[in-house]
C-alpha cells in the first residue's frame, strides 16, 4: 500500500514554483494547488510510461535520458524536449567532471596510479558516461 | 593596598589572555560563519555531533570557498586540540573524526548541489516512476530530467492558468481557470480526466435527459 501523499509530489514545492511564476499580488486557491499537484504527478507518469513502452519494444531494461527526450517529442511536448536535451548534456558533463575529480582524489593517495590514469583517461571518457547509468539502476 | 592589587590584576589578565587560545582565533571564525549562513550549512550541522566545540566543522562546510578555508581549518584544529588537551586528556580521537566528517560533507555538498538544481525530491519522483512500471530500471539522469521537465510543465501550465484568470478579471487562480486551460489546448488533453470542467447539476440532468430521449 502506498500512501496518497507519497504518491504525489510535495504540495509545498508545487506552491513555491507557482508563486515564483505568478506576480506577487496574485493568489492561488488551495484547490488549484492540489490540482496542479495531481497534474504534475500525472505528467511524470505520462512521460515515463511512454518512455518505458519504447524500451519494452526495443527489449531494453533500463530507461535512459534519450528515451525521455524522445517521449516528450512524441507526446507533442516539443517545448520541453529541446530544453531537456540541453539539460541532459549539462548533466552528463557535470557527471564527467565529478568522475574525473574522484579519479584525481584517488590518484593522490597513490602516485603510481597517477601515471596510469593519465594514460587511460584519454580513452576512458565514453566509458565514464555509461558508468552512472549502470550504477543506479534499481 | 590598592597599588598591590593592580599587578595581581595584571597577572590575572595575562593569564586570562594566555589560556583562551580560542579567543584569539575565534574572530577569524566569525566572518566564515557569515559566509556559511549564505551557503546553508545548517543541513550538515545536525548530522555532525552537536558539540559546542564543533566550530571547526562549520569551517569545513565552507570548503567550497577554497584552500584558504582549509588552512584556517588546520589552524583551528590545532588550536582546538591544544585547548582540548588542556581541559581533557583524550583528544586523539577528534583528529580522526574530522577526516570522516570531511568525506560526509563532500557527499552532502554533492547532494546539495543536485538539490539546488532540482525542485522536487528525487526519491519521490523515483517512487512515482516505479509505480508506473515497477519492472523497469531507471538511471539517475532520467530522474533528473523528469524533475526538470515537470518543473517546466508546471511553470507553463501556471502561466496559462494565470492568463485565463486575468481574462476572467480575477486576482486568484482557481480550479475553474485550470480546467478551461486543459479543455482549451490540445497539448493538455492527457489531463482532461484529471481536471474535468465543473457543470451545474441542472445542466448535467438536462444533458442526460436529452441523451435518453434521443436514444428512445
Amino acid at each position: 500500500m502506498v500512501d496518497e501523499p507519497d504518491r504525489l509530489l510535495p504540495i509545498a514545492n508545487v506552491g513555491r514554483i507557482m508563486k515564483q511564476i505568478l506576480p506577487p499580488s496574485a493568489k492561488i486557491s488551495k484547490e488549484a494547488k492540489q490540482t496542479m499537484q495531481d497534474c504534475a504527478t500525472e505528467f511524470i507518469s505520462f512521460v515515463t510510461g511512454e518512455a518505458s513502452d519504447k524500451c519494452h519494444k526495443e527489449n531494453r531494461k533500463t530507461v535512459n535520458g534519450d528515451d525521455i527526450c524522445w517521449a516528450l517529442g512524441a507526446l507533442g511536448l516539443d517545448n520541453y524536449a529541446e530544453a531537456i536535451v540541453r539539460y541532459l548534456h549539462k548533466y552528463r558533463e557535470a557527471e564527467r567532471e565529478k568522475a574525473s575529480s574522484r579519479n584525481k582524489a584517488t590518484c593522490r593517495s597513490s602516485p603510481e596510479k597517477d601515471e596510469k590514469s593519465s594514460e587511460d583517461k584519454s580513452g576512458q571518457p565514453p566509458q565514464q558516461t555509461e558508468a552512472p547509468t549502470a550504477r543506479l539502476a534499481s | 593596598m590598592a597599588t598591590s592589587k593592580k599587578p595581581k590584576e595584571a597577572e590575572n589578565k595575562k593569564k586570562s589572555n594566555s589560556t583562551p587560545v580560542k579567543e584569539t582565533k575565534n574572530p577569524i571564525k566569525r566572518p566564515d560563519k557569515k559566509a556559511s549562513a549564505t551557503k546553508k550549512p545548517d543541513k550538515s550541522k545536525p548530522k555532525s555531533k552537536p558539540k559546542p566545540k564543533s566550530k571547526p566543522d562549520n569551517n569545513k562546510n565552507k570548503s567550497s570557498n577554497g584552500t584558504l578555508v582549509e588552512s584556517e581549518v588546520i589552524a583551528d584544529l590545532s588550536a582546538t586540540t591544544e585547548s582540548k588537551e588542556q581541559e581533557n586528556g583524550n583528544k586523539s580521537n577528534t583528529n580522526v573524526k574530522p577526516n570522516k566528517r570531511k568525506q560526509k560533507e563532500k557527499k552532502e555538498e554533492g547532494e546539495e548541489e543536485e538539490s539546488k538544481m532540482c525542485r522536487f525530491p528525487m526519491r519521490r519522483i523515483k517512487r512515482i516512476i516505479k509505480s508506473e512500471d515497477s519492472r523497469m530500471a531507471v538511471s539517475q539522469d532520467v530522474v533528473f530530467l523528469v524533475n526538470k521537465a515537470t518543473e517546466k510543465f508546471l511553470e507553463e501550465f501556471c502561466e496559462d492558468g494565470y492568463k485565463c484568470s486575468v481574462e476572467d478579471r480575477k486576482k486568484s487562480l482557481s480550479y475553474k481557470h485550470l480546467a478551461t486551460v486543459v479543455h482549451g489546448q490540445s497539448r493538455y488533453d492527457f489531463l482532461s480526466d484529471y481536471v474535468p470542467e465543473k457543470i451545474k447539476a441542472e445542466d448535467a440532468l438536462k444533458e442526460t435527459n436529452l441523451t435518453e430521449t434521443g436514444a428512445g
